[in-house]
């Protein structure tokens, strides 16, 4: 009878020992809320279909500095998606990939990507899942196949314990790596700058003169196009920036197809443009000084410049030194030190 | 005497006839000989009880004996218009006997065996050798003729009903359906079927007329394969030399026609089945005394069976008999 | 008379309807052609626009199968397993559906590419697709899609003396343009399945209507043809039109 008693629970504590006699201790999976701001337009990723968990959101940070996923292995997004700059590569107009690859455009910030439903300045994916495919493919980016990626992914020991951690079934698989990379992104909502709090109207914070008028002039004159408090409406436009001669990026029209798209790229969001130099798609313009000299005077027409540039034959917004001044301030506030500072998408 | 021309046409246009391939249903009729009297045409491969060449020899003898019987089809390996073609040959060999019981009935019976080999267009060959299915009718004579006249003055004219069964005596491979459109390609049908026949005869002197047609019920196999049923009619015309009292010589001319319907499985149409083939034959028999020797051969003249996928070439035969 | 009884007797015996139950499998051939031929990598063929076209890649997706039975029912392939690419130089051209419900089918229906929805699935909803692609260039990785058609080779035409290469890939522009077509076929005759019975349904994809269908496609005028406005939507429709049943061939499902 005694024995009866002890062999389930010998049984019990044997179980829980892997191969090596080595006790493991594997928590429960929890849910992550992901922050929606009450001051944020809806979601648009379908958080019921790959909800975040602790080790699925873990496994994709590890992952997204992880230099495995380009061919040299040591290219990892998050070697141009640096944090402190609110996941731009500093001071790069373009990135070099593998081998010293340039490419042609300016890395995009990665932040509330959760609310946005095109990818990339031309659009090229409207699922934020399939997104990693395009860098990790790209042959001047990390220059690897999602079929060599696992391969090396699932030889590591450890990955595949974490996979296993963080998804029911499938292991190191296509679908539960771009689930991981996706639980990453959908948490990095960027909502606690200077501007957020004063909106919502927490801790007592409040914006100097400066700011407030750099605030009403911004709501005038740019509001149109970097729209609600994401600050873009994530359609594609022409803003007239003459075309660089050497690359002639037609930017959406890439895409489409269509020479209506010609020149048009996603309206990016202006949340921590303070740390984002260089501004643009092709990173042309390095102080935000240069920007609003070139939406004054700079706007070049083309059939497909956006209208709203246009008024008659005024191209550009009208804006003089002291509206510049007001608001290169108020776009200040837009910097959410507790993002770029957050531990949890650090990578130390 | 018009007549006559286009016999005399017909009959050296088909001189270099040879013998047909299987058509596409086992059941094709052939009349390429001595088919005065009826016209079974069982050649195709699965029945092979003698196509057009019929069951009887044309002379009306009483007969047992044994015939062969070679045929030739080119079928489409593919359903484009550039798929290859490939060589099918069937062969037959036959035991055949007409008997008469009494006055006024008569009975047919074929029994053969075959032997068909066809070359696929990556060179390999299939062989299948073994019993077909064996046949046999009986026939009322309708109109009586005078057998032994050989110079008579009127003519003489003789109608004959009949029906038979040919038995699945042969062996109906599905695996045959395979690889191929032809899907006679078979040692026999599986399946009992039913004939219904009628002859007529005109006879004058020393030359003759014999028009032919019959009907083929052909039922389901138990691999659920039922060929389509079948029409045959047949129009020869024949002249008799004789060389003294032991010899004769008898030449004959004719053209035939097979109708088929298309074949099923699982009670559904199957497609690129069915067809018709309109043949023109000719043939000569010799006699000594009671031995006869024949020789026929069949030609396409026009045609068009499953979809055009399977074609009919010649077409011969070679047979010796005893008359009783 | 014998014989004429017998034969009223064979022919009052109607075929019996054959029992189908259970479930079981269909087969369906993807047999590529152009124009009528056999479709063969490395064969010339001239088309009505007088380009010659020496063929070195066909690979197409096709997609979101649904067949109707006799009574106007329709079984709905599972859209998780229902993604297939098909490739000449490979000689992957048999689509295998299991587990389809018993039943006589009459039409057929397919998609070729893949839809919208399922690229709105994320993650989730690729499943194998996206590896498969990869390997069989169908991946269209700078968008992080699929390419529905992949078409290659070399022509020459009157005023094109060199063999000049070709590509034609076709798929959906992101979300801006979507080239996802369906097509319904007739079989013309019914496809029997049960769990003995597996259908083969034989299918002739014409390819020589990707350029030369209801749409006219100059390869002289424009050779690479992959983000097109205005050509790929009418890629898309030819590629679309280019099926027909050639025969079904009901039984085991052995060979054909």
């Amino acid at each position: 009878m005694k024995y009866l008693f002890w062999m389930p629970l010998l049984l019990a504590m044997v179980s829980c020992t892997n191969d090596d006699g080595e006790y493991i201790a594997v928590g429960e999976n929890e849910l992550l809320t992901v922050t929606l701001p009450s001051n944020f337009p809806p979601m648009a990723y379908n958080v019921s279909e790959n909800p975040p968990t602790k080790y699925g959101f873990e496994l994709g940070k590890k992952l997204f500095y992880d230099g495995k996923l380009s061919a040299n292995g040591f290219i990892s997004c998050g070697f141009c998606h640096e944090q402190r700059f609110s996941f731009t590569h500093h001071g790069h107009q373009f990135s070099h990939g593998i081998d010293d690859l340039q490419g042609t455009r300016n890395t995009p910030s990665i932040a509330n990507m959760a609310f946005f439903q095109e990818f990339a300045w031309d659009g090229a994916t409207n699922h934020l899942d399939l997104f990693p495919i395009i860098p990790i493919t790209n042959e001047v980016e990390m220059g690897e196949t999602m079929t060599s990626v696992l391969q090396k992914l699932q030889a590591d020991e450890a990955y595949q314990k974490e996979f296993n951690a963080a998804f029911e079934e499938g292991g190191v698989n296509h679908t539960n790596f771009l689930k991981a990379l996706a639980q990453f992104m959908v948490m990095m909502v960027s909502y606690n700058s200077k501007y957020d709090k004063y909106v919502r109207n927490e801790d007592g914070v409040s914006l100097t003169d400066q700011e407030l008028q750099g605030l009403s002039i911004f709501q005038e004159k740019c509001a149109n196009c970097h729209t609600t408090d994401l600050f873009s409406d994530g359609s594609f436009r022409n803003n007239g920036l003459p075309p660089n001669p050497n690359i002639n990026d037609l930017g959406r029209a890439e895409v489409s197809g269509s020479p209506s798209d010609n020149y048009k790229f996603k309206v990016p969001s202006l949340r921590n443009v303070a740390l984002t130099a260089p501004y643009m798609h092709d990173g042309r313009f390095g102080s935000l000084e240069s920007v609003l000299n070139f939406y004054q005077n700079g706007v070049q027409d083309s059939p497909t410049l956006d209208p709203l540039l246009k008024n008659g034959n005024a191209l550009g917004i009208s804006l003089n030194d002291d509206e510049k001044l007001v608001l290169i301030a108020f776009l200040g506030t837009l910097t959410d030190d507790e993002f770029i500072t957050d531990k949890r998408f650090a990578e130390y | 005497m018009k007549i006559y021309n286009i016999v005399l046409i017909l009959f050296l246009g088909t001189l270099s006839l040879k013998g047909n391939e299987i058509p596409t249903d086992p059941c094709s009729k052939l009349n390429s000989k001595g088919l005065l009297l009826y016209d079974f045409c069982d050649t195709c491969g699965c029945s092979g009880n003698g196509g057009s060449m019929g069951f009887g020899t044309g002379l009306n003898n009483n007969f047992f004996g044994l015939r062969y019987i070679g045929q030739r089809y080119l079928s489409r390996d593919g359903i484009f218009a550039n798929s290859p073609w490939i060589d099918e040959n069937f062969n037959t060999v036959q035991l055949w006997t007409q008997v008469p019981i009494g006055q006024r009935f008569m009975v047919n019976a074929v029994l053969p065996y075959q032997f068909h080999t066809r070359t696929f267009a990556d060179g390999m060959e299939q062989n299948i050798n073994g019993l077909g299915d064996a046949t046999v009718l009986g026939f009322y004579q309708v109109l009586q003729q005078n057998p032994d006249s050989i110079v008579s003055i009127k003519p003489e004219h003789t109608l004959q009903l009949g029906g038979g069964i040919k038995m699945p005596t042969g062996k109906f491979d599905s695996e045959n359906l395979e690889g191929s459109v032809n899907p006679s390609f078979q040692l026999g049908t599986g399946s009992w079927d039913y004939l219904l026949a009628a002859n007529y005869g005109l006879k004058h002197r020393n030359w003759g007329l014999s028009f032919m047609v019959n009907y083929t019920f052909k039922s389901e196999n138990d691999k659920e394969y039922r060929f389509g049923n079948q029409l045959n009619y047949t129009l020869n015309t024949f002249k008799t030399y004789y060389f003294g009292t032991d010899f004769a010589l008898t030449p004959q001319v004719g053209v035939g026609s097979e109708h088929f319907e298309k074949n099923k499985e699982f009670g559904l149409e199957v497609n690129d089945t069915g067809g018709y083939a309109f043949f023109g034959k000719a043939g000569v028999e010799l006699n000594y005394k009671t031995l006869a020797l024949g020789v026929s051969s069949m030609l396409p003249l026009a045609q068009d069976l499953n979809n055009g996928k399977v074609e009919a070439k010649n077409r011969w035969a070679i047979y010796v008999n005893i008359n009783i | 008379m014998l014989t004429l009884s017998v034969f009223i007797i064979s022919c009052s015996s109607d075929d019996d309807a054959t029992e189908l139950t259970g479930n079981g499998m269909v087969k369906i051939e993807f047999d590529n052609s152009m124009a009528g031929d056999d479709l063969l990598l490395g064969s010339s063929y001239t088309n009505s626009q007088n380009e010659t076209l020496t063929i070195s890649r066909l690979n197409y997706i096709v997609s979101n199968f649904r067949l109707t039975d006799e009574d106007g029912t329709v079984f709905t392939y599972p859209k998780d397993q229902g993604y297939f690419i098909t490739s000449e130089e490979t000689g992957t051209t048999e689509v295998v559906l299991m587990d389809v419900p018993a039943g006589r089918y009459t039409s057929l229906t397919f998609g070729i590419g893949v839809d919208q929805e399922k690229y709105l699935q994320g993650a989730e909803g690729q499943g194998d697709l996206l590896t498969e692609a990869e390997s069989t260039n169908m991946m269209w990785s700078w968008q992080a899609g699929y390419k529905f058609l992949n078409f290659e080779g070399t022509f020459t035409s009157s005023t094109v003396a060199d063999a000049t290469d070709f590509k034609i890939h076709m798929g959906s522009h992101g979300s801006s343009l979507d080239n996802y077509k369906e097509t319904t076929l007739s079989l013309g005759t019914e496809a029997l399945v049960s769990e003995d019975m597996t259908p083969i349904i034989h299918l002739v994809a014409n390819a020589s209507n990707i350029l030369d269908g209801e749409n006219k496609i100059s390869l002289t005028e424009q050779a690479v043809i992959m983000v097109s406005e205005e050509k790929s939507p009418k890629i898309a429709v030819n590629a679309s039109n280019m099926f027909t049943v050639d025969h079904v061939h009901n039984g085991d499902g052995g060979s054909h």
